[in-house]
């Protein structure tokens, strides 16, 4: 790169600054101008804004301290707040279900529990006591040993009985116990309805879950609405057997009868609606769709060195996931800082302009 | 020089930095006039804030901050409003010292190509190679890094370099190539 030669370029600037005569004139009109004035007093009140000191530094730092944590604290509490599931259907009131997973070898959560579920729903003649109706069902895919589908049954039978359940059908295909042979099992099981989330977590221990659907819908208002129509029947049939008592032409008692006739089937179709509501909400049915598979191994409890690799990966991933979630925030607090940085930057140094001027 | 008080102060002050200040003001400016006003300008406001120079750790690169700064103030507020080309007094019109630079460039043609940089490296050319401030002092006077000052150095002097006024002489005006980079 071609440049000029620096002594070349010195001399000629001190020909062309020093061809004139600098006047004394002008030396003595600044005196004269600067004779009585005073220092200026702004430049302490210039340093009061300017951060020079030790302890706006540490109070700027401090800030900024408080600027990162804040950034990093607030987003990962939120991460780490329970998280909404997707729930099919009406929202339970105290249970929250409806987790949902597929595919071989994926971890099924349990169902999550907000408060321990209803001691039961208490149904007293035609009174409703305040308990919320809830109608639950489900499903579950298991995944069990070669030639372990009657054994797997027998483990649900026994598990639906200690629940004070029953199973309502079962239906099993069990082959030989050759590689190339598969067993399948499919039992209906109805659990008390308050024991239905804790007999999901307890029916996965059984095989390896593939799959895990539950549904829960609140059927309260329906139960309330129809105990309120029975209800109103009752009272108007009172009525009209009142009316009935009164009537004394044969077409006004043949036209009563006709009322009360239709008002008592009505009565008996809502009751009955009533009653599979009941039973319904009673009882709560699981699905478990049962396959044997010769690839599949069941794993028992993890004991000494492979529990410890296995907790070792866990934590791997875990710290790896944890980095991931610090990094959003970090960058988002070192982007503010570097804002403040430039905004404190650019003010200090208008200021320090503002003070030579 | 610190902690200066009295008026004497401020005459000595003058009486050691006014002429310097006063031609390299006229480097930057281009004309005398404004020059002068500039400098008084910047003793006056260096004067009222004396206390500031008790906590700088240089006199002259101080004082040339301020004569900088109302150097800058005198471009962006005033020359564009004059006509300097025509001024006589204008840095274009030394004659005189053709005979004094007993170089290959001569000051016209560095005059006439120092005019047509920008302001900002004219300031560094004027404050290194005539105020003979260094890279360091000049970063302090311009409020800049001393990187910022070297690369608008080597800019200034690779401008000039290729400024017609000096190319017209050929050999004579650039008389040193440097491969850098």
């Amino acid at each position: 790169m071609t440049m000029i030669d620096e002594q070349t370029l010195r001399d000629a600037l001190n020909a062309a600054a020093n061809e004139f005569e600098v006047s004394d004139d002008a030396i003595a009109r600044i005196l004269d101008a600067a004779s009585g004035d005073e220092p200026e007093q702004s430049v302490t009140r210039v340093r009061k804004v300017v951060p020079e000191s030790r302890r706006v530094r540490a109070v700027i730092f401090v800030a900024a301290a408080l600027v990162l944590v804040t950034a990093i604290a607030i987003p990962l509490r939120r991460s780490e707040s329970p998280q909404s599931i997707h729930i099919a259907g009406n929202v339970a009131p105290h249970r929250l279900s409806g987790t949902s997973t597929g595919g071989q070898g994926v971890a099924v959560p349990s169902p999550v529990y907000l408060k321990s579920p209803s001691k039961g729903v208490t149904l007293t003649g035609s009174g409703f006591v305040g308990e919320p109706k809830i109608e639950s069902n489900g499903y579950v895919y298991l995944t069990v040993g070669v030639g372990k589908v009657p054994n797997a049954i027998v483990q649900l039978t026994a598990l639906v009985e200690k629940d004070h359940g029953y199973v309502e059908s079962s239906q099993a295909q069990v082959g030989s116990n050759t590689a190339r042979s598969f067993a399948t099992g499919v039992v209906v099981l109805e659990v008390p309805e308050p024991t239905f989330a804790h007999f999901v977590s307890q029916v996965q221990t059984v095989g390896h879950p593939t799959s895990v659907n539950t549904t829960s819908n609140n059927v309260t208002s329906q139960y309330v609405d129809l105990q309120s129509k029975i209800t109103a029947a009752n009272v108007s049939l009172h009525q009209y057997f009142v009316i009935m008592t009164r009537a004394t032409t044969i077409g006004g008692i043949l036209a009563v009868q006709n009322q009360i006739n239709a008002i008592q089937n009505e009565i008996q179709q809502d009751e009955g609606q009533l009653k599979a509501l009941n039973s319904e909400t009673t009882y709560s049915a699981l699905t478990v769709h049962l396959t044997s598979g010769a690839h599949h191994r069941v794993s028992g409890p993890r004991t000494g060195f492979k529990k410890a690799w296995h907790d070792s990966v866990r934590g791997f991933v875990a710290g790896f996931q944890w980095l991931l979630r610090l990094a959003g925030p970090l960058l988002f607090a070192l982007l503010m800082l570097g804002v403040m940085y430039v905004l404190f930057r650019a003010g200090r140094r208008a200021l320090l302009r503002r003070r030579l001027q | 020089m610190k902690g200066s008080t009295s008026v004497d102060d401020l005459a000595t002050w003058l009486e050691e930095g006014y002429p310097q200040s006063v031609r390299t003001a006229y480097l930057i400016l281009g004309n005398r006039p404004d020059a002068e006003d500039a400098v008084q300008e910047a003793f006056l406001r260096a004067w009222k804030f004396r206390n500031a120079l008790a906590k700088e750790s240089s006199f002259k690169p101080w004082l040339y901050r301020v004569v900088v700064n109302a150097c800058n103030s005198k471009l962006r507020q005033e020359i564009p409003h004059r006509n300097r080309r025509t001024d006589d007094q204008h840095l274009s019109s030394v004659q005189s010292t053709v005979e004094a630079v007993d170089h290959f460039a001569t000051a016209t043609d560095v005059a006439s190509a120092l005019r047509d940089l920008p302001d900002h490296l004219r300031v560094v050319i004027a404050l290194r190679y005539y105020a003979d401030l260094s890279e360091r002092d000049i970063a302090l006077a311009i409020g800049r890094k001393p990187g910022t000052v070297k690369s608008r150095l080597n800019e200034a002097r690779r401008r000039l370099a290729n400024h017609p006024a000096l190319r017209d002489d050929g050999d004579n005006a650039v008389s040193n190539e440097e491969i850098t980079g």
